[in-house]
């Protein structure tokens, strides 16, 4: 059938379209689903995931109620105690709440802004087996009774090798930083896919409100989890390699630990809650049939949340001696993120009032949410008080605070939209009766069992103890709330029977079942693997409501970028302000690489953990070797886009230009890279300043010889720059010889830097300022031998035809890590040479 | 039409009001740690001594041209000449960010006027 023209876009049969579609797009079956790259089956398997891991910390939940039902009842010995509330802590926090809200937005984003897939379809991949393999790990250290039993915020000297000798902390530390990997991974790709793929006329200010809260979301996420990784890093070196920097007789502080954890942790909080927001901004203007209430007040409390969140990390540390004003500072800001949620809570208010509500089960949930989450931040404010927070520190009163605020911030929101995108996922409606029952059981058991349990905190109770004596109050409080929690876990499973019975008996989804105004409910239900078979322009916020027909015309082809006969998987590339087309975004198809850069990455974590070191070596190679296989097969590539043509009238592909997202990703990872050096470098003066035995060495580091390689990487990143300035200006003459040359000056550089480390005579197990130093050294070394593998990489493509004027793309993706290489080094030339020297150490 | 990163109309503009406002945290956080770690004022001097005067300066420096960037993205919001809706939601909102900021500024600045700075 030839294509018909209208509007401009070719249409033709929908069947026909779909099948020629799905040549390209389709997922295939059976030991070759692992190859899937595709946005909605990883964000499916996050939240599937998700789910198990869900049930397993719920289910170490009940087995806390239980042990603590009753006065001086012992189901379990207090060493597993211990390890049952570590690790229902971090299951809950790292294995489940992250990873399902990232997921859901892994699922969603591309269809609410009308693209076929997020930008980095392998690093989605690749994120979700990261999760998997950690998780998995972790877990498995609970059967091997050798769980982490440190408190989910393992805190030093507790966590240190001195109390807890065995591999229990190591799991965490190694397992928590695996399963990051794939937090990072996605916060970076959702940040460059809503920036640059929203179709055509999606301007910022008529993008999905639920878009700018996965927007900030993924920004806090990329510089938010950076510290805690530092962190984890530095604790296993200490454990492992006996590096001392939380040990105070040998010049650390085991306060740092609790400013790195809590630098992340606190904003942690608000990384889960703010998805929860944006599901509450997406649902409650549907059910009420209105657009809400204060679109531009909404993104304002959103980013204003999104900042000042970073402000009240020492809130979780007021009792351990900080200054009275700094404790002040941290207060005022802690009372002050209130007010931003405070604004959207009445966009949400004022939205239910103007609006016709109707109570379906999703809106159950929301007005759930509501109640207990403007609870639990009522609570966070008494906490913001110093004097309050003194009085029930570490008491059952913070953990019922924690519990409202998340599980009412999170778990509410996440069942509420759960239930709404049902239809999505399996193109059936749950039941309502069955749905109502879980509420309503989750909803009374949630409050019988945390509201109580603020009483119990209040009368003195402390958290982590085993069990507890008889006569001293606390004895019926604690059973209320362990009954409360059997009301729940019922809740639960009510919850997970409609969902299972929904696949096979719920009644078939009707076209856009709850009459929403965004692009998701465009597809069809559920949805192919490439969304939109044509992509549709956009002019307002709501255009399922303004253009009901636009799913049909979707689906006929009458939108734009349809033809597919070229074989690659394409999305619009947009100007991230605008929203206006500048190109076409090329993407991978299904691949093997994600799976095994995941399995060699557990193979090193498993090494580590074993203290195989020669293992974790060769599996960091293969890693290696995998990764640059990677990107080896871009740009124009034979498994990428080899034939640059495009349709009459369409924009380039983005290989074929000097911005593609690939540019946005590196300056987000680099961000990322950039927060985990700064926590260092805020370890480093945090050290010099208040560590209680801080400890300056005899011996100085060869400063000229740092100087050198500062100076020879200066160099070297102003001619790159200057190589770039003649690509852009249409000439590759003498590429390939210039990007060797390069190559091999960043080589003699990080050479350099290799031989200051061998020769400055560190002694990093007898002093943390030398173990600091030797990390800053190895941080630099490890960069800049990168910059030049990348470089020399870049200088083979060139070889093969694959970079040049034609595809002159990758290496300004490149240039930027030599610019970040360049700050970082003269940062710690200025930090370790030049400030000890000026302030009268080595 | 695309703008440069410098134009009042680009988005780089909304946030820059509350990076600002993290920057006289950083500051005054930092700053008040190190200079009790090396050179605390006298403990006599209570609230008065030149360490909460110097970080209350700033703070007043940090409120005022916060509130002089809120009051020049709202003027821009109001320009005489007709601005897109983009370019309207972009200067409303950055107005909007600032203003919060040299509030939350002067919030959590207003301790320096209660509290010594190294008890």
């Amino acid at each position: 059938m030839s294509p018909v023209y209208k509007n401009g876009a070719p249409t033709t049969d929908p069947d026909q379209l779909h099948d020629q579609f799905n040549e390209v797009w389709g997922n295939p079956c059976g030991w070759r689903a692992l190859t899937i790259v595709n946005h909605t089956s990883i964000g499916l398997r996050f939240l599937v995931t998700g789910g198990v891991f869900f049930l397993i910390g719920g289910l170490l939940a009940m087995l806390i109620r239980t042990q603590l039902a009753l006065p001086g009842y012992e189901l379990m010995e207090p060493d597993v105690y211990n390890q049952v509330f570590t690790m229902h802590g971090t299951v809950m926090m790292f294995l489940f709440a992250v990873p399902m809200m990232e997921g859901l937005a892994v699922y969603l984003i591309p269809k609410m802004l009308g693209a076929r897939d997020l930008v980095f379809p392998r690093l989605s991949a690749l994120g979700y087996f990261c999760y998997l393999f950690g998780g998995v790990i972790l877990l498995s250290s609970l059967f091997l009774d050798v769980a982490p039993k440190a408190g989910w915020f393992m805190y030093t000297p507790l966590s240190s090798s001195a109390h807890t000798p065995g591999v229990n902390s190591d799991f965490w530390l190694l397992g928590i930083t695996f399963v990051e990997i794939s937090a990072v991974s996605a916060g970076v790709e959702l940040v460059v896919s809503i920036l640059r793929t929203r179709t055509n006329g999606m301007a910022l200010h008529k993008m999905p409100l639920y878009a700018w809260y996965i927007l900030v979301m993924s920004m806090m996420i990329v510089v938010g989890f950076p510290p805690l990784i530092l962190g984890s890093i530095l604790l296993e070196l200490e454990r492992a390699a006996d590096m001392p920097f939380f040990d105070v007789a040998r010049g650390g502080d085991p306060i740092l630990w609790q400013h790195l954890f809590w630098l992340f942790g606190h904003p942690e909080v608000y990384i889960i809650f703010l998805p929860g927001a944006g599901i509450v901004s997406t649902l409650i203007p549907v059910f009420c049939q209105r657009p809400l209430v204060g679109y531009r007040w909404v993104v304002l409390g959103v980013l204003t949340t999104g900042f000042i969140s970073f402000g009240l990390w020492v809130h979780h540390m007021f009792t351990v001696g900080i200054p009275q004003l700094a404790q002040a500072f941290f207060s005022a800001a802690s009372m002050l993120v209130a007010i931003p949620t405070g604004v959207q809570v009445f966009a949400w208010l004022a939205t239910l009032w103007l609006g016709r509500p109707v109570y379906r089960v999703p809106m159950l949930w929301l007005v759930g949410f509501l109640i207990v989450f403007v609870a639990g931040g009522l609570t966070g404010v008494m906490l913001a008080l110093v004097p309050f927070d003194w009085q029930v520190h570490d008491t059952h009163f913070v953990v019922a605070h924690m519990h409202y605020v998340l599980v009412g911030g999170m778990v509410f929101p996440l069942m509420a939209g759960l239930y709404y995108w049902l239809p999505h996922f399996s193109g059936r409606m749950p039941s309502e009766r069955l749905g109502r029952w879980g509420f309503w059981l989750f909803f009374i058991g949630f409050n019988v069992t945390f509201l109580i349990m603020h009483w119990t905190g209040l009368i003195g109770m402390p958290r982590r103890v085993y069990t507890y004596d008889t006569g001293l109050g606390w004895d019926m409080p604690n059973l209320v709330s362990s009954i409360g929690s059997f009301i729940m876990a019922t809740g639960v499973a009510t919850i997970l029977l409609d969902i299972v019975l929904h696949f096979r008996f719920g009644m078939a989804a009707p076209k856009n079942p709850w009459n929403a105004d965004t692009l998701e409910w465009a597809t069809s239900l559920p949805p192919s693997a490439y969304n939109f078979v044509s992509l549709p322009d956009v002019s307002d916020r709501h255009p399922l409501w303004n253009n009901p027909d636009l799913p049909d015309s979707i689906a006929r082809g009458e939108h734009a970028l349809t033809v597919i006969d070229h074989g690659r998987r394409e999305t619009w590339g947009t100007d991230p302000l605008t929203g206006k087309v500048r190109e076409i975004i090329h993407l991978p198809g299904n691949s093997w690489l994600p799976f095994i850069a995941a399995a060699l990455l557990a193979a090193l974590c498993l090494s580590l953990l074993n203290k195989a070191y020669v293992l974790a070596l060769v599996a960091t190679a293969a890693t290696l070797l995998v990764l640059l296989r990677w990107s080896w097969e871009n740009g124009a590539h034979p498994a990428a886009a080899p034939d640059a043509r495009t349709q009459p009238g369409e924009p380039p592909l983005h290989s074929r230009t000097f911005d593609g997202p690939g540019l946005w990703g590196m300056g987000v990872t680099l961000l990322a890279n950039g927060a985990l050096y700064l926590s260092l470098l805020f370890g480093w003066f945090y050290l010099w300043t208040v560590s209680p035995q801080w400890q300056v060495p005899e011996h100085r580091l060869n400063g000229g010889l740092m100087l050198a390689s500062a100076l020879l990487l200066s160099v070297g990143s102003i001619w790159l720059h200057r190589l770039i300035r003649h690509l852009r200006a249409g000439s590759h003459r003498g590429l390939l010889p210039q990007l060797a040359l390069l190559a091999l000056l960043a080589l003699v550089q990080s050479a350099m830097l290799l031989w200051l480390l061998l020769a400055a005579g560190l002694a990093p197990t007898e002093t943390a300022h030398d173990a600091v130093i030797f990390v800053m050294l190895a941080y630099s070394i490890i960069h800049c031998t990168l910059a030049a593998v990348l470089t020399g990489l870049q200088a083979w493509r060139v070889g093969y035809g694959y970079v040049g004027d034609a595809a002159p793309y990758e290496p300004v993706v490149v240039e930027q890590l030599w610019y970040y290489n360049l700050g970082v080094l003269w940062i710690s030339y200025a930090a370790i040479v030049l400030f000890p020297a000026s302030w009268g150490g080595a | 039409m695309k703008h440069a990163r410098t134009s009042p109309y680009h988005p780089l503009q909304i946030p820059i009001g509350l990076i600002i406002w993290s920057l006289w945290f950083v500051v005054i956080y930092g700053g008040q740690a190190v200079i009790c770690a090396v050179a605390p004022p006298d403990p006599r001097q209570g609230v008065w001594n030149w360490l909460n005067g110097g970080l209350g300066l700033l703070t007043l420096f940090t409120v005022a041209l916060l509130l002089g960037l809120a009051h020049y993205f709202w003027r821009l919001s109001r320009a005489p000449r007709a601005l897109n809706e983009r370019q309207l939601f972009v200067t409303k909102l950055a107005a909007g960010i600032h203003l919060i900021a040299a509030l939350a500024t002067l919030f959590v600045g207003v301790p320096l006027l209660q509290i010594p700075p190294c008890l």
